[in-house]
């Protein structure tokens, strides 16, 4: 009666003998290309891929077999017996082999055999199939992930374009807006509201200060006090945040210093909020330029508290309003490091705790930006007393494109803080965040490197 | 003559600023308020409310921090004291959905985008007052200089 042809009578019968018995190390040869080959192999342990040399491509894996997985198959029963790839081990392994010649075989053998013939043919031919599908499929991701890579690199190049060409333009606008401030000034100065200039600067120094609701209460103040002011006179005047104490006497005096009043304390604004509105923009351009172009230079004799102190200067208009301390230890020694990426970082990080301070409306809104360093690295932490950064968003703030600055003139690009991650790691520093209400704290480590 | 309110709410002063700037020209006949917010813009509409003024139109902005214009909007058309309150959107930044919610549940009467032109908001303004005294069956003669007579002429054609 005959046995059962399954797969452990086969690796019993004909795949066990030692003598048959091959090991082959990494990298070893199998079977060349072409070559001659009268064994049916079955893998025993590790891995072999079967190559063969396309057009461009060196080595080309067509065919892979790790345990209990059959090679050779196509030489040992094609006629000419010839390997149509150079068959090599991937991972040190061992096969044992089966050398009669199909020819050799008696009819009743043939009979018994066939079976297994079919299965390990069949069997052969999907998992080639199966190979084909998986190395199609990566070769579809492959291009995928290229066509998505160029689509980013695209974008960096027509950011940094459109970057440069605002720049340019925005250049253009701070540079005339402060000619203009110096002229308009010093026109208001010598001319004939000289008396009134005060107003002006007041609006150009300071800007509207007041919020719509305090207007509305000294709306009040003022109609109830001048009584002769238009509703469109009390509106306005109680928008410049004078008192009407301040100038009741003046406007009885003159009435038309109601309204001059206004327009000068106006024309200050005017040029208070196109000096916010260039210097945002600039910040914008800056930010975008960031993203594709790495231009920076590296020196090994940066002084981070420099950069620091940079930093501090562009967002000047930032920190004055709010309680701004600065902590800078004055030891620390130089670095290897990138001088304007580290400013980035520092502009963007003080920028968030502001802005969010004064989005939030804390009272007593603070400001620490402190400096120290150890033998290994230096540290910097900027921290705040704003509202912290909510539980549920914490793990995403790195992310591109995450942004809660949603509304207003202060809308976010949401590149912020992944640029700050990006120049860190480049940097090979640490970002460590620790936030409750009240208390955030960026934590920065930068390796000292002399 | 009763006194009739003109609500703008955007978080940017600049904007404000800019709105009301163009808004002047009728502020003799309408009052004209600034609000920041969508709260603060509630507690004024409450407050003009309680005097016994009239919310005629409320021009409201989109996205601003906390509430929306659109949220704004709603609350507004689901409160008895402001079912006549005309609504416009003005906006830079509004989603295709907002919009489409601003319609469907708002029952916004404008939508403005930026940045808008001085003509344009005049036209709007006048249109919208002009509704709004009729519907509230206000005498019309005291506010001719807002009065957009097109608007007048048609909606009392087709009550007569």
């Amino acid at each position: 009666m005959q046995e059962q042809v399954n797969f452990e009578w086969i690796k019993e019968q004909f795949f066990s003998n030692e003598e048959k018995k091959l090991a082959l190390a990494k990298g070893e040869i199998l079977l060349e290309s072409n070559q001659v080959n009268n064994r049916l192999f079955l893998v025993t342990k590790g891995k072999l891929q079967g190559f063969i040399k396309g057009m461009e491509l060196e080595n080309y894996p067509v065919l892979e077999a790790s345990k209990n997985k059959f090679i050779g198959v196509y030489s040992y029963f094609a006629e000419g017996n010839r390997s149509y790839s150079r068959v090599m081990a991937v991972e040190d392994s061992e096969v044992y082999y089966y050398d009669k010649p199909l020819y050799d075989h008696t009819n009743e053998e043939m009979v018994s055999l066939a079976p297994f013939l079919i299965s390990v043919v069949t069997n052969e031919l999907v998992a080639r199939q199966h190979f084909a599908k998986k190395m199609a499929m990566e070769k579809r991701m492959d291009v995928q992930r290229l066509l998505k890579a160029e689509k980013m690199a695209t974008l960096g190049q027509m950011a940094a374009g459109l970057a440069h060409e605002l720049n340019n333009s925005i250049g253009v606008l701070d540079g005339s807006l402060d000619r203009l401030r110096v002229f308009i000034s010093q026109c208001i100065a010598d001319g004939h509201f000289k008396d009134l200039a005060s107003f002006f600067e007041l609006g150009r120094d300071k800007g509207q200060q007041v919020s719509s609701e305090d207007a509305r209460t000294r709306r009040k103040r003022y109609e109830s006090l001048m009584k002769g002011l238009s509703s469109s006179q009390t509106r306005r005047l109680s928008k410049t945040g004078i008192e009407p104490l301040e100038i009741q006497q003046l406007i009885r005096k003159h009435p038309s210093a109601a309204d001059r009043i206004y327009d000068l304390w106006e024309v200050g604004c005017t040029l208070y909020d196109m000096q916010v509105a260039a210097t945002h923009a600039t910040h914008v351009v800056k930010s975008v330029k960031q993203l594709g172009v790495t231009e920076h230079e590296w020196a090994n004799d940066v002084e981070v508290n420099d950069t620091i102190e940079q930093a501090l200067v562009i967002v000047k208009n930032l920190t004055k309003r709010v309680d701004t301390s600065i902590r800078l230890d004055e030891n620390i020694p130089k670095t290897e490091a990138c001088h304007g990426q580290l400013v980035q970082v520092w502009i963007n990080l003080i920028k968030n705790a502001i802005e969010s301070m004064i989005q939030h409306g804390t009272e007593n809104p603070r400001l620490i930006v402190a400096s120290t360093y150890s033998d290994t690295e230096i540290i910097i932490q900027v921290t705040d007393n704003g509202p912290g950064i909510p539980k549920n968003i914490i793990d995403r703030i790195f992310e591109p494109s995450f942004t809660t600055k949603v509304g207003g003139l202060s809308f976010g690009l949401g590149l912020g803080l992944s640029i700050v991650q990006r120049i860190i790691t480049e940097h090979d520093g640490e970002i460590e965040v620790n936030s409750e209400a009240g208390n955030t704290q960026f934590i920065l480590k930068l390796p000292l490197i002399n | 003559m009763d006194k009739l309110y003109v609500l703008c709410v955007d978080d940017q002063r600049e904007v404000l600023n800019a709105l009301t700037q163009d808004l002047e020209p009728f502020e003799t006949s309408l009052m004209i308020e600034e609000c920041e917010s969508v709260n603060e813009a509630w507690e004024v509409m409450e407050s003009i409310d309680a005097n016994g003024d009239h919310v005629a139109i409320l021009i409201t902005d989109q996205v601003m921090p906390a509430n929306t214009g659109v949220d704004l909007l709603k609350r507004a058309k689901s409160d008895p004291r402001f079912q006549d309150t005309r609504t416009v959107l003005l906006t830079g930044l509004a989603t295709h959905q907002d919009t489409i919610d601003a319609i469907n549940t708002a029952h916004l009467d404008n939508y403005v985008e930026k940045p808008w032109s001085k003509e344009g908001i005049h036209q709007i303004i006048k249109v919208l007052t002009t509704k709004y005294l009729l519907s509230k069956g206000i005498d019309y003669n005291e506010y001719t200089e807002v009065l957009d007579q097109q608007t007048l002429f048609e909606t009392l054609r087709k009550t007569t």
